[in-house]
Parts: structure tokens; C-alpha cells; sequence
């Protein structure tokens, strides 16, 4: 039963994990139209004088997006860092407790966040915020964007909070070494 | 509070909970004990505040050029360049290295970056021609940490961004210090063979037509670090904005050598966005520390803590640098610099130093916790491009470089000029 | 019984905080014998950003926040009208606007912050600094401008200028590189801040209007003072804070001026030698005109028709303008 359990939970772990990919792909498109958007307007600016101002202001609210929206698919990447002297020399079952320890710590964050960002979106709607710039953009549509970001990771994080309690009841070391284990320093890249 | 502080930190990373995680608990930790203040309901808008910025939004565009730099064979070509050039001097291609590093800092914005692009293309050459490895190493390592000092600069950024510093400055002031460094690392190196001619490995020679048909590769880096900088000190373009002119460019040239696949593109979009994501999740998290610290006092209690020791600047000076580089054997770059920067640069700045001087100086020491073991990735950037070899290789082989880096520090208190000079001619 | 009050006051390097604020509340309030007890630090200092100030009071994260009207304009369209260009061109009508529109304020940040309006005082009136020369308001066709609340920003555009919402604490960078032409603000907070470094032309224009600093408390404190200490409160803020600030404020902007441009004794520091241009006649008109005809308009779409109305009847009999949609 608890096997079963543990490879239903697998089958939507993974699920997830491809979806996330997805989602940084998407991001990354944005993050490519806005290069190009940049690109275009220093040298509108420059040469013909004639500057959009969407793009500075756009520009900060999609690096607010690419983060909440991003964060799942780093996790899945194991990029989030931890630093790991301790860890290496302590034994299996020590190792265990850290990895849980990790994952229960960046839900608890993970969900705070959420839960105090919501009056953010919650004010921005009753007062009908408007950037304070000749845009006027209505603050709640970048305020919803990069809130459910955080609704999204949240979910993943309890998802594998979950994922690796099955684990450790049925004693699946390879689904540990597929989502908890801190990544020796190898696979960091920035 | 300090103690507090203290504690909390080392237990956490101790316990390998994730940094940013780490600095919002302490935050957490400070407002349920010492703040009279709900701190915690902050948290959202300053998530949202310290995300939504148009200057920091030059991270995801650095790591994407990175990326697509390494992915156009942009690094290979040029290492082979310098191979030609400088492989005459006692010790041979530990001199490529360098340089290689040198001109590949100029276009990248990390350190880490620099230097697993620079093993990539520089360890088949140490297997094939049988270099003694550890200095060999030692120089990509210590070569690699070139990438945050030479402008451009996440890291730099990182520090202008919670400091309020100016970029373009701290930029300008990075330039002349990070390549008296890399002319360091070359003296140091030819110096070392020269002495003990089997650190090293063959000279060879190369014909100059061979050297003068080769700088055709080294300038696509010059071509983009051109760009880069040059759109910012002509005025036409923020250090944001430059950084999209770069990933630009870098594209453009990617499409030029025909690497610029749909492949290619969607493994540099993946590495950027996970990338961006872990940096700001840390940005953020130290924001919203150093919100917490402000609101609880603990800046003003750290000041009397220090006040009652009475010491000079000079000596506070020095005690500030010895606690980074304390630190940065055991601790993460990025992490170092969000953790210290809020405690330790007030004290720093109201003693009177320059912020952007300092600006300089920490991240020489950054530098150097890239390559202090435990903790320094730049030496498992460097070990993991081998295989089955003793990582003592890489550890000794950077010690060498670390004098050099505590002289080039030296050198920076003693004529704060070589960093102010540039920055002071715009 | 003793009030313990948390105060996030303006830009701590400013002559607002440093000759006002702080000693109004580190040392006279505390002094007044009300059992008031005060913590201050300013929301630079806590790394805030001028526009959460208001969101994190009513949030409950301090007491009382001195900041910017304009930079929480985005929240609060009541507060907009408050300070437009060219709405009053003296010290003394500007003091007028700011007595008249206290019950709109008031009004918009109960509403928006749960929070009740203590002060309203100026910076130093606002003037254009510029790189390059500046003759008259065509001059300002084309340019970048930099400039804080919306609508200093919409009258800019007006003009033909680009006008960029960029921090403070950023215009020195920004001005240097030639990101920006030119940056609106307060006289002596310019030359506080060594603009004059950077920008080599002063136009007097008050484009900007007076940059007001509106003092409020959180409903909730106030509600749990006693009726003694709200009186303290009010009295001294009037007497000790409000007048002298305005009473500065003449005093500051020809100060700032002569500071800038080395025409009259500086007492502030150092004489610079900026060029001073004052606007022409025709400069104001065609500047009011904007005012009237694409400012004040717009920001009238903005709020509820009782705002207007409120408006009309207090600020618009003052300076001679009607505000319609
Ligand atoms: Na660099
Ligand atoms: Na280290």
C-alpha cells in the first residue's frame, strides 16, 4: 500500500518537475523579448530620441516573476544552496535528518512568503494601485503574475515535503538522491 | 542580539539548511525576540519591492551570456590564441590560463563561470602535454576568481545594489586592480618555473604567423566587452541595459559560428532562469534581514559593541578583513557577501573609507573564498572537470595565488588610488 | 501613561530630517512631558523604499511615517492633487494649499492607510537641474528628465520631455553618465546631495511644485493615546515642527538657489557655480496652461467626483483653477 502510495506520488513528482522545466522555458522566452525590447530601445533612444517607457518598468516586474515563477524549477535543479561541511562526513541516517530538515525549513519559508504577499495583491486591488509613472499600469495584474509564482512553488514544496516522507517510510534512496540530496559542487553553475 | 545572530547562523548552515532559507529565519528569529514589531508582515511587500528592479535584472542577463559564450566555442578559440602567444614564457600554458581567464573576466559577470569555462578548454591540454597538475590548477582556479573583479560583475553589482553604490564606479574602480592581479599571477607563475622549471611544462614555440592569424579569435571577448562597457561610459546605456546589448550581441555572435540552435538556446534559458531564481531567492532573503536588523537596532548595537573596544580604523579595518577571510573558507561567495555586507559596511563607511574602495577590497577577499578550502568552488569547479585525481592537487596548487591575492589587498589599503584613479577621471 | 512611538522618518541626509524632524522627535516631543517615548530611524536607513513607507504603517510595522506624498501616489490618487507644477508659486500660497487640502489628505490616507495626516510641510521649492543648457521651457522638448509623482511626470510629458521616475539616490549616477538631461528637485536638496557636480544648469521652473512631506500617524495608535498626549501631540507638532518648517522653507529655496549658483550669500556651505536661468513670462503661462488643461484633468479621472468637488472648493479658490473631468 505504502508503495503504491509512494509511486502515484513519484509519477506527479515528476509530473511537476517536467512542468517547472516548461515553465523556465516560458520565462526565459519573456526574458528573451525583453532583451530584445532593451536592446531596440537604447538605440531607438540614442539615434531617433524616441524611447518606450513600458520597458524599464515592465523589465522589473518580469525580474520579480522569473523568481517566484522560477524557484520550483531550481529546487528541482537542487541549485538552491546549502553548504554542506557538515554534511559530507556525517552518516546516512544524520544526512537524512538534514535533508528533511532543509525541505521542511523551505516550505515553512516557502508558505510565509505566500501568505504575506497576498496583502500585497489584496491592497493593490482595493485601492486600484496605479504605478506612479506616466504608464499608470494597474498594479494588481504584475501583483497576481508574481504571487501565484509563489501559490505554484508553494504547492511544489509541499508536494515534496510529502514526496519525502514516502521516501523515507519505504526506504527509497534513489528518489532521496533524486530530489534531496544537496548536489556535490559539480552541478553548481552561476 | 549579536550572539544571537551569530549562533543562529552558524547552527543553521551547520545544519545545511538552504542560505536564503537560513537569513529569512533569522530575520524571523529577530522579530519574535526582539523586535517590539510585527517584522513578518513586511515580508511580502519587500519581497516584491527588492525583486521588482530594473538593476538587478542584469543577473539573468550576464548568466545568459555566459552561457551562450561557452556554447558558441567562443572560449575554445580563444584559449588556443593565447596558447600561441604565451607559451614561450617559463611555465608555458599556465600563462595561457591566465589570460584566457583575464579576457573571458571581461565578458563574464561570475567567477565561477570564468573558470569552468576556462577548464573546459584548458585541462585536455594539461593531460595531453603532461603538465605537472597542481600549478597548472592552480592557475584556472585563481585565474577564474578574475571574473567578479574585472568589470562586468554580478558580485559588484550584488554590493552597489545593498550598499547603494554606484555600478558604473564600482566597475571602473575593479579594472586596474584585477588585471595588476592577473599580471601578478603571471609574474608569480614564470617566476615559480623559472625557479623550478618541472612546475610547469614544455615552452613552446610558436611561429608569429601563427600568432598573428590567431587574434582573430580573441576578438569576438574584446568585441563584447566593448559593447558592454563602452555602452555604459558613453552614456548610452545603464549597466542593466549594457548587459542586454551583451546577451545581444553574444547571440548574434553565437549565430555567426552557427551554434545558435534551438537546443542551445533552451539549455542556456534553463541554466539562466534556475540560476536567477537561486541568486535573487538570496538577494531578497539578505533585503529582508537587513530590514529586520535596521527596524530591530542591531545596527546601532553592533556600532556600541565596537565602540567600546576603542580601536583605530586601521586596525578596524583590518579586523573586518580578517572576519572575511575567516568566513570565506567556510562559506559560499554570494552568501559571504549577503551576510557580512549589512553588518560590516556600516561600520566600514563610518569610519570614512570610501564605498567604493571597499567595494574592491571585499571582493578581493571573495575572491579568495572562491579558492580556500573547505568551501571554495572555484577549486571543486576545477577538480570536477578531471577525473580519479587527488583534489590535494588543486588545494595546493592555489596557494601560491592566495599570497598573491593577500598582497594585492595590501597593495589596495596601502594606495587606495589603484581603485579610485579610474572611477575619478569620468 | 507612557506611549512608545516608531517613527520612519524622510531621507535621512536631507535638511528636512536632520534640522526638523530629528530633533522635533528625539528631542522636543519626548521633552513636552507627555510620557512620550520615541524611536527614530528613517526609511532609507531601513532599506525601504520611499513608495512602501505608507503600505508598511498600515501594515502595523511602525507608528508614525514621515514621507514623499508623491512617492505614494500609487496607492493614493488623493493625495496626488496636493502638489502639482505650478500650482503655487509662493511660499505663502504654498502654505495655503497645504492648510486647505489637510482634510483631503486626511481623508485618502484614512481611507488607503488606516492612518490619520499629523503634518504637511515642503521641501524647498522644486527646481529643474540640467547638464546641458537651458534657455527656456522649449528647451525641455526632447529631453530625459527625471522626476518623482505622476504628475510632475504627465506635465513633463506635456512639455515634450521624457520624464523617468528614478530614486533620488540614483539621479547623481544617472545624470553623470548622461542617462539622464536633467532632474527635478527640491533647491537645497540638490545641493545637499552635489548635484551641482553633475548638472550645470539651474531652471528655476517650479515644475516639480514643493515635493510635501505629509507626517502620518496609524489610526490605531492614535486611538490608544490619551486625549492628553493627542493634544501634545498636535500642539507641538504645530508649534515646534509645521512653523518652523515653513517658516524655513523661504529661507531654504534662496538659500538653495544661491548655494547652487553663487549669486547671493551662501550660509549653507560652499558657494557652486551653477548657471541660473529663471523662467520667462511666457514660460509660466504656457506652464500653467499645461496645468490646467492636461494635468489637473487627468487627475480628476482619477479620484471620485467628492474628491473633485472637495478640492474645488478648498485648493481651487485659492490659485484660481476649476478641476473637471
Ligand atoms: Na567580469
Ligand atoms: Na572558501
Amino acid at each position: 500500500m505504502l508503495t503504491l502510495v509512494n509511486n502515484l506520488l513519484e509519477q506527479v513528482t515528476r509530473f511537476t518537475r517536467s512542468a517547472s522545466r516548461v515553465i523556465a522555458w516560458v520565462l526565459g522566452a519573456l526574458l528573451l523579448a525583453t532583451i530584445a525590447m532593451i536592446t531596440l530601445e537604447v538605440f531607438t533612444r540614442k539615434l531617433f530620441g524616441v524611447s518606450f517607457r513600458f520597458v524599464h518598468e515592465y523589465s522589473g516586474y518580469l525580474l520579480a516573476v522569473l523568481t517566484s515563477w522560477g524557484l520550483a524549477h531550481a529546487l528541482f535543479e537542487k541549485a538552491h544552496i546549502r553548504i554542506d561541511i557538515g554534511y559530507q562526513k556525517s552518516p546516512d541516517f544524520l544526512k537524512r535528518i538534514m535533508d528533511m530538515l532543509a525541505i521542511l525549513t523551505l516550505t515553512t519559508m516557502t508558505l510565509l512568503i505566500t501568505y504575506y504577499a497576498y496583502p500585497v495583491l489584496a491592497r493593490s486591488l482595493r485601492n486600484g494601485s496605479l504605478s506612479n509613472t506616466v504608464m499608470s499600469t494597474p498594479m494588481w495584474i504584475p501583483h497576481a503574475i508574481w504571487i501565484s509564482g509563489y501559490v505554484w512553488f508553494s504547492f511544489v514544496t509541499l508536494l515534496l515535503t510529502i514526496r519525502a516522507f514516502f521516501a523515507i517510510f519505504v526506504n527509497d534512496k534513489a528518489a532521496f538522491e533524486r530530489y534531496f540530496c544537496p548536489e556535490s559542487a559539480e552541478e553548481i553553475e552561476y | 542580539m549579536l550572539l544571537f545572530m551569530i549562533i543562529g547562523i552558524l547552527v543553521m548552515l551547520f545544519l545545511t539548511i538552504p542560505v536564503a532559507v537560513t537569513l529569512v529565519f533569522l530575520a524571523f528569529g529577530l522579530d519574535i525576540f526582539f523586535s517590539p514589531f510585527p517584522l513578518v508582515r513586511a515580508l511580502g511587500q519587500n519581497m516584491w519591492s527588492s525583486a521588482n528592479s530594473f538593476l538587478l535584472l542584469s543577473i539573468p542577463l550576464f548568466v545568459l551570456m555566459g552561457q551562450m559564450i561557452v556554447r558558441s566555442g567562443i572560449a575554445a578559440r580563444a584559449y588556443d590564441a593565447l596558447d600561441y602567444w604565451l607559451s614561450w614564457l617559463p611555465g608555458g600554458l599556465l600563462h595561457s590560463n591566465v589570460v584566457t581567464s583575464t579576457f573571458f573576466s571581461a565578458t563574464s559577470g561570475s567567477s565561477v563561470a570564468t573558470a569552468a569555462t576556462v577548464s573546459t578548454v584548458a585541462l585536455p591540454q594539461q593531460r595531453a602535454l603532461k603538465y605537472d597538475p597542481k600549478l597548472f590548477l592552480g592557475t584556472i582556479a585563481a585565474g577564474g576568481t578574475l571574473g567578479i573583479i574585472i568589470p562586468p560583475s554580478i558580485n559588484l553589482i550584488v554590493y552597489g545594489f545593498l550598499t547603494e553604490t554606484s555600478i558604473p564606479q564600482l566597475f571602473m574602480a575593479g579594472l586596474i586592480p584585477g588585471l595588476l592581479l592577473a599580471g601578478l599571477f603571471v609574474v608569480v607563475s614564470a617566476v615559480l618555473c623559472w625557479w623550478k622549471p618541472e612546475l610547469g611544462g614544455p615552452s613552446r614555440p610558436a611561429t608569429w604567423k601563427m600568432r598573428f592569424s590567431s587574434l582573430i579569435h580573441l576578438v569576438p571577448l574584446l568585441l563584447l566587452f566593448a559593447v558592454i562597457i563602452g555602452s555604459i561610459y558613453t552614456g548610452w546605456a545603464t549597466p542593466s541595459e549594457s548587459a542586454a546589448i551583451g546577451v545581444t550581441a553574444s547571440m548574434i555572435m553565437a549565430a555567426a559560428y552557427r551554434k545558435l540552435t534551438l537546443r542551445n538556446i533552451l539549455d542556456a534559458l534553463d541554466g539562466t532562469i534556475k540560476t536567477t531564481a537561486m541568486i535573487m531567492l538570496i538577494i531578497m532573503a539578505a533585503a529582508f534581514l537587513n530590514f529586520a536588523m535596521s527596524a530591530a537596532g542591531l545596527s546601532q548595537q553592533l556600532t556600541q559593541f565596537i565602540n567600546q573596544y576603542d580601536l583605530s580604523a586601521t586596525q578596524m579595518l583590518l579586523m573586518v578583513l580578517l572576519i572575511l577571510f575567516i568566513l570565506g573558507f567556510f562559506i559560499e561567495t554570494l552568501s559571504l557577501m549577503v551576510i557580512t555586507i549589512p553588518i560590516l559596511t556600516p561600520i566600514v563607511f563610518g569610519l570614512g573609507y570610501d564605498p567604493v574602495w571597499f567595494g574592491i577590497v571585499l571582493i578581493i577577499f571573495v575572491e579568495l573564498a572562491l579558492i580556500t578550502p573547505p568551501v571554495g568552488l572555484n577549486l571543486y569547479i576545477v577538480q570536477a572537470a578531471r577525473k580519479g585525481e587527488p583534489f590535494s592537487d588543486v588545494m595546493i596548487g592555489v596557494i601560491p595565488y592566495i599570497f598573491v591575492m593577500l598582497i594585492m589587498a595590501g597593495l589596495l589599503i596601502a594606495y587606495p588610488q589603484l581603485a579610485l584613479w579610474l572611477p575619478s577621471q569620468g | 501613561q507612557s506611549a512608545s512611538l516608531s517613527v520612519v522618518g524622510s531621507w535621512s541626509g536631507l535638511e528636512l530630517h536632520r534640522r526638523f524632524e530629528n530633533p522635533y522627535w528625539s528631542e522636543t516631543l519626548p521633552g513636552a512631558g507627555a510620557g512620550f517615548d520615541v524611536q527614530l530611524t528613517t526609511h532609507d536607513q531601513m532599506g525601504v523604499p520611499g513608495g512602501d513607507v505608507y503600505n508598511l504603517l498600515s501594515e502595523g510595522l511602525f507608528d508614525v511615517a514621515m514621507t514623499v506624498a508623491d512617492y505614494a501616489v500609487a496607492d493614493a490618487p488623493e493625495i496626488e492633487a496636493l502638489d502639482m507644477p505650478m500650482l503655487s508659486l509662493t511660499v505663502a500660497d504654498a502654505r495655503r494649499v497645504a492648510e486647505a487640502y489637510l482634510p483631503i489628505a486626511d481623508m485618502g490616507m484614512q481611507r488607503r492607510f488606516d492612518s490619520k495626516v499629523l503634518a504637511i510641510v515642503p521641501y524647498p521649492q522644486q527646481v529643474v537641474f540640467c547638464r546641458d543648457p537651458v534657455e527656456n521651457l522649449e528647451d525641455l522638448n526632447g529631453r530625459a528628465i527625471r522626476a518623482s509623482g505622476r504628475t510632475t511626470l504627465e506635465f513633463l510629458e506635456a512639455v515634450g520631455a521624457k520624464a523617468l521616475n528614478i530614486a533620488f539616490n540614483e539621479v547623481p549616477g544617472a545624470l553623470d553618465r548622461g542617462v539622464i538631461d536633467c532632474a527635478v528637485t527640491g533647491s537645497m536638496s540638490g545641493y545637499s546631495s552635489a548635484w551641482y557636480e553633475m548638472a550645470n544648469y539651474l531652471y528655476t521652473l517650479p515644475a516639480g511644485g514643493w515635493d510635501y512631506v505629509l507626517t502620518a500617524i496609524s489610526l490605531d495608535k492614535w486611538n490608544s493615546l490619551s486625549a492628553a498626549q493627542q493634544a501634545t501631540l498636535e500642539r507641538t507638532m504645530q508649534e515646534d515642527f509645521i512653523e518652523e518648517v515653513w517658516a524655513n522653507a523661504e529661507v531654504d529655496t534662496q538659500q538653495g538657489v544661491a548655494c547652487l549658483t553663487g549669486t547671493g550669500t551662501c550660509e549653507r556651505g560652499e558657494a557652486q557655480n551653477m548657471t541660473l536661468v529663471s523662467p520667462s513670462e511666457a514660460d509660466l503661462a504656457t506652464a500653467r496652461d499645461v496645468l490646467e488643461n492636461t494635468v489637473l484633468p487627468n487627475w480628476a479621472r482619477r479620484v471620485d467626483d467628492s474628491v473633485v468637488t472637495m478640492w474645488n472648493d478648498r485648493v481651487g479658490t485659492i490659485v484660481g483653477l476649476t478641476a473637471s473631468k
